[in-house]
């Protein structure tokens, strides 16, 4: 049993970001902690691991325990031994290198003999058939792939409490439906669930409980029936409850840049290869498909930074080499840290764009929601400011292909629908925006057009 | 045993580290120059045995530029414009093959292997943990940085200026390792690394016949070079 009793986090000396938390979760329950971004419900994650104490400098006030045992003053190896994390990025899973060796570890790390390791092993791939992932690098699997590994050196672990934080963020539909089944398994065997997500339709069916978290405070529980109503889950600030289909059609027309052909051999031995696509102006287009089919390739190569494969475009005719595709095109990436290089935000949206007037600059910033933040260091700046930081500098760029890889990864749906509606501002007749996504949701909200990359690979 | 790649071919990490020390007494008393390629050659070799050909080659080819750069006693008799020019590149050449060998320990060992073999050393865990997260920075920040580069290209930051690149490549450079830093440790903490009972590996550290192999190799070619200049 896991109890959180009179629970008060606080960032610094005075940020208060949980207030008075009293959880009591049953021996194999699973509870959904829902609610907007900076609600707190990813807070409450990392006091139950203990992460937030030993990484991020907060304080608390109250008890966590498990069973009788009060986790306060715990080293985190001690936690660890009683309760295992999935992050919200997988990157932040891996120690090793090797997946093997990952899902080892932590059994070295306890000090089994070889032969329980062996049966541990044997028994978590009768549950979870994943044999294909052992034995290969991290640095060559998909977010989806990486994510399950970490569901499934959970269970390696044999702790009886799992706690994950939005660990949907990064997948696309068919690891979703993986995730699903992992975690019913998981119930199943009578292990503790406790999941902060907004995404929640993938876990209608597993949650015994599901509580709305809203400025660092518990809600009254929810029903499941309550969360059909599309209203009240607006209200919250929740995606979806039920899966959505994709609503955009296939294409929409216009030829102003046409794909003659892209041709390009992955390290497996697979092949993606595109001919005779167009794309006019004016248009959003969304690209899907499953992770790892792709998606990431094409946009290198679209935007001239793929020095590999083979490619033929053409913009209205005319042949673009490499070099002018990269002048022509701007990119928003996944992880906005990336690309932000000076110490301003003005000097930022100002960095390689000639004869940009001030007036031009300051429309821009204004029209962000950012020229109060003109003179801070954007790296000083909160996730949502940055990536807008990253939008601003690209406005100002004023080119003529725009791409966006997975901007909403992670975003609950206020902060996606400020973002849909965002890029389809930044729609206008010189210009043709690409967003590589999963977000289903997202691309029906903004797309005009629909480019699935599962049917061009081989 | 479990799917985990056939390490026949790969030295264990204290072999590569023995090497590296081994070739550190170059850069005091340099060898024999046909014997520095033989140094460079069996690196590559090593490389290529492992399956890491682009390194391989990598390693030829810088060696290849280098072995054209004149030597300090050389480097002295030439004009000083000249001096000044190819200092730097004489810098690195004087330290290129412990650097290969420390490249190459470095690429090829697995943060497991690592720890391991510090367990048979009997390094303490308050120093073997902070050296297996080092090696293990190294793939990630080589991750990131491609990351940063490709985001360069694309805002047209080209610049010539090496101190302007420098000074834009810091910020972000900056926030990931940190970042990065942070995960891996997270990753290691929420692992138990530092739970005090006695661990298991699942590898052992075993010394293989590449072992003696390599690090003969290097003890020969080293001993040779210092003979053939007396």
């Amino acid at each position: 049993m896991l109890t959180l009793e009179n629970l008060s986090l606080f960032y610094e000396q005075d940020k208060k970001v949980l207030d008075d938390i009293n959880l009591i979760v049953a021996d194999g329950e699973c509870v959904l902690l829902t609610g907007e971004s900076g609600s707190g419900k990813s807070s409450i994650i990392n006091s139950i691991n203990g992460l937030a104490f030993e990484y991020e400098n907060t304080k608390f006030s109250g008890n966590i325990k498990v069973d009788k045992k009060d986790l306060k003053g715990m080293e985190l190896y001690e936690i660890s031994l009683m309760i295992s994390s999935v992050f919200q990025n997988p990157k932040t899973h891996f120690f090793n290198v090797d997946t093997t060796l990952e899902l080892l570890f932590y059994l070295e790390n306890i000090g089994l003999d070889r032969k329980e390791m062996e049966s541990r092993m044997e028994d978590m791939l009768k549950l979870f058939p994943i044999k294909h992932l052992l034995g290969r690098s991290i640095f060559d699997l998909s977010g989806g792939e990486k994510q399950i590994l970490c569901v499934a050196a959970c269970y390696i672990s044999g702790c009886k409490i799992i706690v994950l934080d939005e660990p949907s963020s990064n997948l696309d539909d068919k690891y979703i439906n993986i995730l699903k089944e992992m975690l019913h398994i998981l119930k199943n065997k009578g292990i503790t669930l406790i999941i902060a997500e907004h995404r929640i339709y993938y876990l209608m069916d597993v949650a015994d409980r599901i509580i709305p978290v809203k400025n660092g405070k518990l809600g009254e529980e929810l029903t499941k029936t309550e969360l059909l109503n599309s209203e009240r889950l607006r209200e919250l600030g929740l995606r979806s409850a039920t899966k959505t289909a994709l609503k955009v059609k296939r294409n929409s027309g216009g030829n102003d840049l046409t794909v003659k052909k892209i041709e390009y051999k992955f390290k497996d031995g697979s092949k993606l290869k595109i001919e005779d696509i167009s794309f006019g102006f004016g248009n959003i287009y969304g690209i899907t498909g499953r992770n790892g089919c792709g998606k990431s390739t094409l946009l290198r190569v679209m935007t001239g930074l793929e020095d590999k494969g083979n490619s033929e475009i053409l913009f209205n005719g005319n042949i673009l080499s490499k070099r002018e595709r990269l002048k022509n095109s701007s990119l928003v990436m996944q992880d906005v840290n990336h690309q932000l290089f000076t110490d301003s935000v003005e000097e930022e949206i100002k960095l390689g764009v000639k004869d940009l007037s001030q007036d031009r600059s300051d429309k821009v910033l204004y029209g962000l929601e950012l020229i109060e933040f003109k003179d801070r260091h954007p790296m000083s700046l909160s996730g949502g400011q940055k990536q807008r930081v990253a939008i601003a500098s690209v406005l100002c760029k004023n080119s003529k292909f725009i791409f966006f890889d997975e901007p909403t990864s992670g975003m609950d749906y206020g902060n996606m629908m400020r973002i849909s509606e965002l890029i389809k501002e930044m729609k206008t007749e010189n210009n043709i925006i690409f967003i590589v996504s999963h977000d289903i949701e997202f691309l029906n909200e903004t797309a005009d057009g629909i480019l699935c990359l599962e049917e061009f690979k081989a | 045993m479990y799917y985990i790649n056939d390490k026949r071919l790969n030295p264990n990490p204290i072999t590569k580290f023995l090497v590296v020390v081994l070739l550190g007494f170059t850069v005091l008393h340099s060898i024999n120059h046909y014997l520095e390629v033989a140094v460079v050659l069996t690196i590559s070799i090593m490389y290529f045995m492992n399956g890491f050909r682009r390194e391989a080659i990598k390693n030829i080819l810088v060696f290849g530029v280098l072995f054209f750069v004149p030597s300090f006693s050389a480097l002295a008799k030439l004009p000083i414009f000249i001096m000044m020019m190819l200092s730097l590149p004489a810098i690195f050449r004087m330290f290129y093959l412990p650097f290969a060998a420390g490249e190459f320990m470095i690429k090829t060992s697995d943060v497991g292997s690592i720890i391991s073999s510090m367990d048979a050393l009997k390094i303490p865990k308050e120093v073997s943990i902070p050296i297996a997260v080092m090696f293990r920075f190294f793939p990630s920040f080589v991750e990131e940085k491609n990351s940063i580069k490709m985001a360069m290209r694309i805002r047209g930051i080209e610049t010539k200026n090496p101190v302007k690149y420098l000074e834009y490549v810091a910020v972000p450079l900056l926030i990931i390792s940190s970042n990065i830093a942070d995960d891996i440790s997270k990753a290691a903490e929420t692992k138990c690394i530092a739970n005090p009972v006695k661990k298991t590996r699942y590898i052992k550290v075993k010394i293989h016949l590449i072992d003696f192999i390599y690090a003969f190799t290097m003890t020969i070619i080293v001993v040779g070079g210092l003979i053939c200049l007396r």
